[in-house]
């Protein structure tokens, strides 16, 4: 129980007017000279108990209607939770989820233009003096208006100005961020105001959430305003890469399209088409049946690129409820030729002898006159020649059981991966643990591994047969990326390889490891558990660092027909670190170096649907020293376009995907919401509810004041009858 | 300037309009007087009066005195001259002096009106040559003007009535039983009151007066505002004749108040009726005239 105005409860003390009237009629007493006194004396002992009896009756009564009247004004109201002093302005921050998933129509109105209207209608029932802030909610917030404003104008635009995401959903960090903004706040009342789809993924962590609800309770009040309509079937392009090991140009290249059906039957018959740049369709092949359960099922779609540069690909699904994950967008840059440096540290006498044979061998696996025309180029070059070579014409350096380098060729190194290089290291016999593991492991986190102790016997090359003890590759759960082809058995078998000395290879620890160094990753294993390749991102580039020697010294890996595809997949791989770049999540920022001599040059980026002509170029701006591209707002999947502005013709492309965890529409379960429930008011909204009332008597409880109202009549009447009555002569 | 006072007092009492409806009214009533009413009061004892009559023959016995010596001489019969009894006859005017008549919601009080009531018919009955004994009394009497057929007595009794100030309760019962014991010729006993007296004393009294073969006429004076009892908001009431304060609010109880006195005056008046006596209710509101054309119009129809 409240009073939504419990300054006029003041208005109680109205009640001292009746009766300081009826002291003051008292007072003010007509004085008769009477005569016929005796009949007088009759009629009043007959009638005084009665009449001081009615008078105090109807004195009671006139004070009942004024404090009555009085309550009334005052607006009392019944809300659960005992009495608080209600009405009065508010401080509201209104959080409006803009995620993907508010895409999701239910056949007329999307969520998020319903969650647009119930913010509205939470605007309207906001107390008038209220101020509002208002944030669109992705898994980052999007503060339209950070702090409380009482321009409820403002607020108003705001929300029908805002535009959803597509990014993903995670409402605690913001919830959190809200209830910080809102301690700060002088109003008495405070709320946050939820409109979200109250999708399952953005609401992990509940317990967590409803504690820190809890512990602000009596401070911060929160209300969860819930727009779905129980769609649940949804088909989402999950996923689209590039699963050929490189983009050459004039080469079909393959795209591995997931697709993921969240909804509780299968899809039948689900048609997947693959657009080049934007335009039509290209390929298109059709998935049987997309089982239930959000298990994403892949399928292979080609496309060939005629010009060398930077490309995407669309994958797309036919339209559903939910169309922001209809279609997925992949940027990749179509090679014409890729060059890579091999450093041979040990040449040896006759062309078999040199370190790097096999690998030149495996990287162009075409006749000698071919391989001008082939799109991987290799050029080997002695550790003398590498030191004063410039690297920054390689896609890629392999260092070939090379001893060691000078300083300047480790620091141009160095600089040539933070740029986005890719660097391979093999082993041997010749090479210097020392220099490696000082220089380019902890110096410089380059390496993912320090180079251990030598295991196995050395290959005595002058005896014809093996050793006996040799080492094998793992044989199965091939996780990473270079590897995955050999998941399936028919692409053969990575455990034919005998390896007969290895160094062991010492995993980086990761705490030691500055930002730019990515964490050291295992590629593959021996079969003993022990990492055999490695690799680790460095700057903008990755290295790749093998156990074992790239020529048949150690092992007879180069041999065997599986060398020429995992080379082949690990120069790819370290070329994809610039897919990696190019391929941004929503709301990550994109981050692309140019070359130094665009630095301080404009560049104009547009997203999807955005005109080029109306956007502000920016400018190139050096980052430690490397020109780089950075566009932050990235709330829109698809395609973006970046045009320099001295350079027309130059074209660079990058693409925005969706969280694919955001295409998954399930409600937070019932059990969560209950829990939530203790701590946050949960509305569920559909159009023909009126939310505005519904929060108002939320906020006031239920009025009273009818009721009160109506008391006043009835006081009033009766005290109006019973007077009359009363006072009629008996 | 006592004398000035005196007589700007008396002079209100005269009301000349009542006083020349009355005379006029006076003059048409001497005939009835002396002539229906005459016969009303028609004596038994013939032969002393002033008006001839008749004559009848002698009878040893009467009074010579009364022998008709013309006659005797003219025709030699004995002949007794008869008169007329003179018409004359008291009338005792009461009026109640006590504090209850000083009630009066307009300018005048109960007292007042029944001053000019007393004056007026102590005027009217000198004029038609009765005699007037005009009396003012509350629980005895106060003041005393004794009897007169003097016309010029008028002015004595309108200074008599004029200088009296009411001070005590009443107690008509004693007052009406020492007249019906003291007034030994018969008349008319003229009682002017408001009558708020024990009621059965009342009527004791009057009874006595009957008895003692008095006419009674009862003039109930009464103001307006006890009949109607008009009073609104809340008043206090101060009782006259020492009866004491109330605090109340008259318009809720008028209703009882007026069944009360309503019943009060049922009984005075059938008391009354029952002894038959001559009952009018005047409030001080009617004008004297009427009071007296009603007054003398009930004596014709009772008498004519």
């Amino acid at each position: 129980m409240g009073f939504l105005n419990p300054l006029l409860l003041f208005g109680i003390a109205g009640i001292a007017s009746p009766i300081i009237i009826h002291l003051l009629a008292k007072k003010q007493i007509k004085r008769v000279v009477w005569a016929a006194m005796r009949f007088l004396k009759v009629c009043v002992d007959r009638n005084k108990r009665k009449m001081n009896l009615e008078e105090i009756i109807l004195l009671i009564l006139r004070c009942l209607v004024l404090a009555v009247l009085a309550l009334a004004l005052a607006r009392p109201a019944i809300r659960e939770g005992g009495f608080s002093i209600l009405g009065g302005d508010e401080t509201a921050i209104l959080l409006i989820d803009n995620s993907g998933s508010m895409s999701a129509t239910d056949g007329a109105t999307a969520r998020f233009e319903k969650a647009k209207k119930a913010a509205e209608f939470v605007l309207d029932s906001l107390p008038s003096g209220s101020a509002v802030a208002v944030w669109l909610v992705s898994d980052i917030v999007n503060d339209v208006i950070p702090e409380p404003t009482r321009d409820i104008a403002l607020a108003r635009r705001s929300i029908r100005e805002a535009k959803r995401s597509d990014q993903a959903t995670e409402w605690q960090s913001a919830l959190r961020r809200g209830v910080e903004v809102a301690k700060r706040q002088t109003a008495f009342h405070k709320h946050l105001y939820v409109v979200t789809d109250a999708q399952a993924c953005g609401w992990k962590g509940v317990g967590e959430t409803r504690n820190m609800l809890e512990a602000e309770k009596k401070e911060i009040r929160a209300r969860l305003i819930v727009v779905t309509e129980g769609e649940e079937r949804n088909l989402a392009v999950t996923n689209v890469r590039l699963a050929s090991a490189l983009a050459p140009v004039n080469q079909p290249l393959r795209f591995e399209v997931s697709v993921v059906n969240h909804g509780p039957e299968p899809a039948l018959n689900v048609a997947v088409s693959l657009a080049m740049d934007g335009a039509e369709a290209g390929d298109e092949q059709t998935i049987e049946a997309v089982p239930p359960g959000g298990v994403a099922k892949a399928i292979s779609l080609f496309a060939t690129f005629r010009e060398p540069g930077f490309h995407t690909v669309t994958a797309r699904i036919h339209a559903d409820r939910c169309p922001f994950d209809d279609a997925r967008t992949f940027a990749l840059r179509v090679i014409d030729e890729v060059t890579v440096l091999l450093v041979d540290g040990d040449p040896g006498t006759e062309a078999r002898g040199s370190e790097v044979f096999y690998l030149r061998n495996a990287l162009t696996p075409v006749a000698a006159e071919m391989r001008d025309r082939y799109y991987i180029k290799t050029k080997t070059v002695t550790t003398r020649e590498f030191e004063s070579m410039p690297l920054r014409e390689f896609e890629a350096v392999v260092l070939a059981n090379v001893v060691d380098f000078s300083a300047a060729a480790v620091a141009s190194l160095e600089s040539y991966v933070k740029l986005g290089g890719g660097l391979i290291v093999f082993p041997g016999s010749r090479i210097s643990t020392g220099f490696y593991n000082d220089r380019l492991h902890t110096e410089r986190p380059m390496l993912p591994a320090a180079f251990g102790n030598l295991r196995g016997d050395p290959l005595d090359e002058t005896k014809a047969e093996r050793p006996q003890n040799f080492f094998t590759l793992q044989g199965k759960d091939y996780a990473h990326r270079i590897v995955e082809p050999w998941r399936d058995p028919k692409s053969g078998s990575l455990v034919s390889a005998q390896f007969y000395r290895v160094y062991s290879l010492v995993p980086a620890k990761r705490i030691a490891a500055p930002a730019d160094a990515g964490p050291p990753g295992v590629v593959l294993t021996f079969s003993d558990g022990t990492p055999a390749v490695m690799e680790r991102t460095f700057g903008f580039g990755r290295v790749v660092q093998f156990a074992s020697t790239a020529d048949t010294g150690w092992s007879d890996l180069p041999v065997r027909p599986i060398f020429l595809p995992l080379m082949h997949r690990t120069l790819g791989y370290l070329l994809a670190r610039e897919e990696e770049r190019l391929n941004v999540r929503t709301g990550s920022a994109f981050s692309h170096p140019v070359a130094a001599d665009k630095a301080g040059q404009k560049v104009t980026i547009a997203g999807p649907g955005e005109k080029l002509e109306e956007i502000r170029p920016k400018t190139i701006e050096l980052k430690n020293g490397v020109p780089i591209i950075e566009h932050s707002k990235t709330q829109s999947g698809g395609a973006y376009d970046v045009r320099f502005a001295d350079a027309p013709s130059e074209r660079m492309k990058f693409a925005v995907y969706s969280d694919p965890a955001e295409s998954d529409l399930h409600e937070m379960n019932p059990q969560d919401l209950k829990r939530l429930g203790d701590m946050v008011q949960v509305f569920r909204w559909s159009p023909e509810i009126d939310l505005r009332s519904l929060m108002e008597r939320d906020r006031t409880g239920t009025e009273l004041w009818l009721a009160f109202a109506l008391g006043v009549l009835l006081l009033a009447v009766a005290e109006t009858l019973l007077g009359n009555r009363w006072s009629r002569s008996r | 300037m006592a004398k000035k006072q005196q007589k700007s007092a008396i002079s209100p009492l005269l009301d000349a309009t009542a006083i020349q409806k009355a005379e006029h009214l006076g003059l048409q009533a001497r005939t009835i007087v002396e002539g229906f009413m005459a016969g009303a009061h028609r004596s038994p004892f013939r032969g002393f009066a002033v008006e001839f009559a008749q004559h009848r023959e002698y009878v040893p016995g009467d009074d010579t005195r009364h022998l008709d010596w013309k006659v005797l001489g003219r025709s030699d019969r004995y002949y007794i001259k008869q008169y007329e009894q003179e018409t004359n006859f008291v009338a005792h005017i009461l009026l109640d002096g006590s504090e209850s008549m000083k009630y009066g919601s307009g300018s005048v009080t109960k007292l007042d009106y029944g001053k000019v009531m007393a004056a007026c018919l102590s005027y009217l009955i000198l004029v038609q040559r009765d005699a007037a004994a005009v009396s003012v009394f509350d629980s005895k009497v106060r003041e005393y003007q004794p009897r007169t057929n003097n016309l010029g007595k008028i002015h004595q009794i309108c200074s008599v009535l004029s200088a009296f100030d009411p001070e005590e309760a009443t107690a008509i019962f004693e007052v009406l039983e020492e007249l019906a014991r003291k007034a030994r010729r018969r008349g008319i006993v003229i009682l002017i009151s408001d009558l708020l007296d024990d009621e059965e004393k009342i009527i004791r009294g009057i009874q006595h007066l009957r008895f003692a073969g008095h006419e009674v006429i009862v003039f109930h004076v009464l103001d307006p505002f006890e009949v109607t009892f008009p009073f609104n908001g809340t008043v206090e009431f101060v009782g006259l004749e020492k009866q004491g304060r109330m605090l109340t609010r008259p318009a809720e109880i008028r209703k009882s108040y007026l069944d009360e006195f309503g019943t009060f005056l049922d009984r005075i008046r059938l008391a009354c009726e029952r002894n038959n006596c001559l009952y009018v209710r005047i409030t001080t509101d009617q004008p004297w005239a009427d009071v007296l054309t009603a007054w003398l119009g009930t004596r014709l129809h009772r008498y004519g």
